[in-house]
């Protein structure tokens, strides 16, 4: 009888010790919110605004203008690059990455664009709404990552 | 250069290949998804109405509508995702009230035991 009672006390233990180490039993299909991409994305947003404001003001640019732009471009370049290794690190995040690798690809036609053609101060404001669309998009699926909140639970 | 972009179709090409992550992806994809196609939509109108008034050239126009291109890529990720959280929330909802049924279980397993501590 005292063996049969010891035994269902390991069983109890075991069954506890998988729950919590399992996290309740709860499971992951994407990867956790990232305050680090959240403020990298919003950074970005911020820079790729007060470029563009800084060329409609100007009444937009031309190709000579370029060789002006190029530290911009290069601060963006390297931001990416961080931001791109850092979601790839974490598991569950390629949705995140090919969003990531999607907003390097508008900043490599933006710059190609730039120094082609210019940019048109008309384009400006097009421009801005690609970019804000893109950024937005990020950022909604990163925010939207967060545990929801159970009922009872963190009050 | 020409600059000639049917939206209708594009659009439409949009909501079909969107439709399974948005039913996923319940009402927050939805409200999300309609917002963006809806000003994606205004935009490549807007961009078509500076090109034909040459206010910007067709080079510029194709640059544009590239650019607004690819952001809808990113939103149809967006979209994606909400649709695997929606399963995710949905899934460990389920299994909550399986841990709530099993630890009432075990805290009578307990009892029944009565351990001393």
């Amino acid at each position: 009888m005292h063996r049969i009672k010891e035994a269902r006390r390991i069983l109890i233990i075991l069954l506890l010790l998988m729950m919590s180490t399992t996290g309740c039993g709860s499971i992951r299909l994407i990867a956790s919110y990232d305050q680090k991409i959240d403020d990298g994305v919003t950074d970005l947003q911020k820079a790729t605004a007060e470029f563009l404001t800084g060329i409609e003001r100007q009444g937009g640019s031309t190709p000579a203008d370029y060789k002006d732009h190029t530290k911009f471009y290069d601060d963006c370049k390297v931001s990416l690059s961080g931001l791109i290794v850092r979601a790839g690190a974490l598991t569950g995040n390629n949705l995140t990455l090919q969003q990531l690798e999607i907003l390097r690809q508008q900043f490599q036609d933006l710059e190609a664009s730039d120094q082609k053609m210019g940019i048109p101060q008309a384009a400006v404001p097009q421009y801005e709404k690609a970019f804000n669309r893109t950024f937005t998009a990020i950022l909604t699926l990163e925010v939207a990552k967060k545990e929801p909140k159970h009922e009872g639970a963190g009050e | 250069m020409k600059f000639d972009l049917d939206v209708g179709k594009v659009v439409g090409d949009m909501v079909q290949a969107s439709a399974g992550a948005l039913a996923k992806g319940g009402s927050q994809a939805t409200q999300y998804a309609s917002h963006e196609y809806a000003q994606f939509i205004m935009d490549i109108e807007h961009v078509q109405t500076m090109a034909e008034q040459k206010t910007i050239t067709a080079e510029v126009a194709q640059a544009l509508v590239n650019q607004h291109k690819l952001s809808m890529q990113a939103v149809f990720l967006t979209v994606e995702g909400l649709g695997v959280i929606a399963a995710q929330n949905a899934v460990n909802a389920a299994l909550n009230v399986l841990n709530s049924a099993l630890m009432a279980a075990l805290g009578n397993a307990f009892k029944a035991l009565k351990f001393t501590l």
